[in-house]
């Protein structure tokens, strides 16, 4: 039987498995290899990841009504979108235009404004009936050792020597079209530290809300910029009803840290990761930046 | 999964309802939505993202609902049509915003479970979801297709543009891939 042959039963095979995951092969035809892909495949056939949505009540819980089922987060968001904008209303009055724009004569441009604090999303396809898309292969960044990160990146490699308590490296990622070399650093409940290295000259400024607040820092006495908060997904109503993301929206009340600066012709940014208070103050942040070797 | 239900009675007169009916939209909604779920666990492996994904999927159905031609296409093949679409808009939009890399790195911290759920994330979850996420973009869609969203090769061929033959060999060569790298996790043996 060529490879062929064996593929076709192969997926023969696995459908009945979906179908019925005891389906049991009736002859002895499968050599021990095949056997062995095949219980694998058994094993793929009842594995069911709902059980970690956060949906997953609804999941296994059948509606009695679409409307329900689909926009069930409603009064959720709008809650939501009720505080963001009562905190953008607090945040115009309190930080006065020109105030902001003298401060910004100051800064480096490692963070840029957006020109609102709604990022929209790209207008949807118009969907008739499906047809074959080609899906573009997401950025590859591969699990490095930090010696090799530093053979790969063309600039030496510096790591953080002074992290908090329980924070360890997780994992090294090199991105070769922008040479830029990150750092995950986890505690054991997996919160995290990011720490990017990446060349001057291609680094680009991170967007930010146009309320976010720059401030201007020093690191080991060099200037550097600070930002608290981050972009989050949020679900726009239609009808009373509570759809898929469609824009992002800047929120200066999220914990996520962002500290960036630049020496020596490389950009170091260190930040926290989304959503997560680490319990890290600026002066924290800055301190550990400081501990980069 | 239970797939007892894989197929559903009466599909095609229960789309045709749905196009004016919400509540026969929500029967295939009930009857989809693990499918399509699993099938962005596969694509993506971040269970926050999956969750919003497969939300947006079942929006942009109900909203083009009246596109849908239940004599020319099954419901699920249009379904997951649009799932795919919703994939490829949610990679063109981490290629647009660079600062988003994070995302990237949040899909892979994701994989690693929390400590209030990892007892019901059992590890052959985990482990074949890191094991998916080292497959080519190619393979890693025909894995996600067939064991997430539960499709024949036929069906995954008329979504794909491939062969019906050639997604044979390649599921075979892919699940051939992941089994080995299961076992080098002391896994799957």
């Amino acid at each position: 039987m060529n490879e062929q042959e064996k593929a076709t039963r192969f997926s023969s095979q696995i459908d009945q498995l979906l179908q019925a995951p005891a389906w049991q092969q009736a002859d002895d035809l499968l050599n021990d290899d095949d056997q062995a892909l095949l219980d694998f495949a058994r094993k793929m056939a009842v594995l069911d990841f709902s059980t970690q949505s956060q949906f997953r009540r609804r999941i296994q819980q059948p509606t009695k009504g679409v409307n329900k089922m689909l926009f069930a987060r409603n009064g959720r968001y709008a809650l939501a979108a009720l505080g963001v904008t009562l905190l953008l209303l607090v945040m115009m009055i309190t930080l006065i235009a020109p105030v902001r724009a003298f401060a910004q004569e100051f800064l480096q441009s490692l963070f840029v404004r957006h020109e609102s604090n709604t990022l929209a999303a790209e207008p949807y396809n118009p969907i008739s009936d499906p047809t074959p898309t080609p899906i573009p292969a997401p950025e590859s960044v591969p699990d490095l050792s930090i010696s090799e990160a530093d053979a790969l990146a063309s600039f030496a490699v510096k790591e953080l020597t002074n992290l908090p308590a329980g924070f360890t490296l997780s994992s090294v990622y090199y991105d070769q079209e922008r040479d830029k070399v990150t750092f995950l650093y986890l505690n054991d409940i997996y919160q995290g530290i990011v720490l990017h290295q990446e060349p001057a000259e291609t680094a680009e400024p991170w967007t930010i809300g146009a309320d976010a607040v720059i401030e201007a820092v020093m690191v080991g006495g060099i200037p550097g910029e600070y930002v608290h908060g981050s972009w989050q997904w949020v679900k726009p109503t239609t009808e009373g009803a509570v759809v898929g993301s469609t824009e992002e929206i800047w929120r200066n009340d999220d914990p996520h840290q962002q500290l960036r600066w630049t020496q020596d012709g490389i950009v170091y940014t260190l930040s926290t990761t989304v959503g997560q208070d680490l319990g890290l103050t600026q002066a924290d942040l800055i301190s550990l930046a400081e501990s980069l070797q | 999964m239970n797939t007892a239900d894989l197929k559903m009675p009466n599909e095609q007169s229960l789309a045709q309802q749905a196009q004016a009916d919400p509540a026969a939209f929500a029967r295939l909604y009930d009857h989809y939505l693990r499918r399509v779920y699993n099938y962005m666990r596969y694509r993506l492996t971040d269970a926050q993202t999956a969750d919003d994904l497969t939300a947006q999927v079942f929006h942009r159905a109900w909203e083009k609902r009246h596109n849908h031609d239940p004599e020319k296409a099954p419901f699920g093949a249009w379904l997951f049509g649009i799932a795919r679409h919703v994939i490829h808009d949610h990679y063109r939009r981490q290629k647009r915003f660079g600062w988003l890399s994070l995302d990237v790195l949040r899909e892979r911290f994701s994989l690693t479970p929390p400590p209030e759920e990892a007892f019901i994330q059992s590890e052959m979850q985990t482990m074949v979801l890191q094991a998916v996420a080292r497959l080519n973009e190619r393979e890693r869609e025909i894995v996600a297709l067939k064991f997430g969203g539960n499709l024949n090769n036929l069906q995954i061929a008329e979504l794909t543009g491939l062969t019906s033959s050639n997604v044979g060999i390649i599921l075979y060569r892919a699940m051939k891939q992941l089994k080995a790298a299961m076992e080098t996790q002391g896994v799957s043996k």
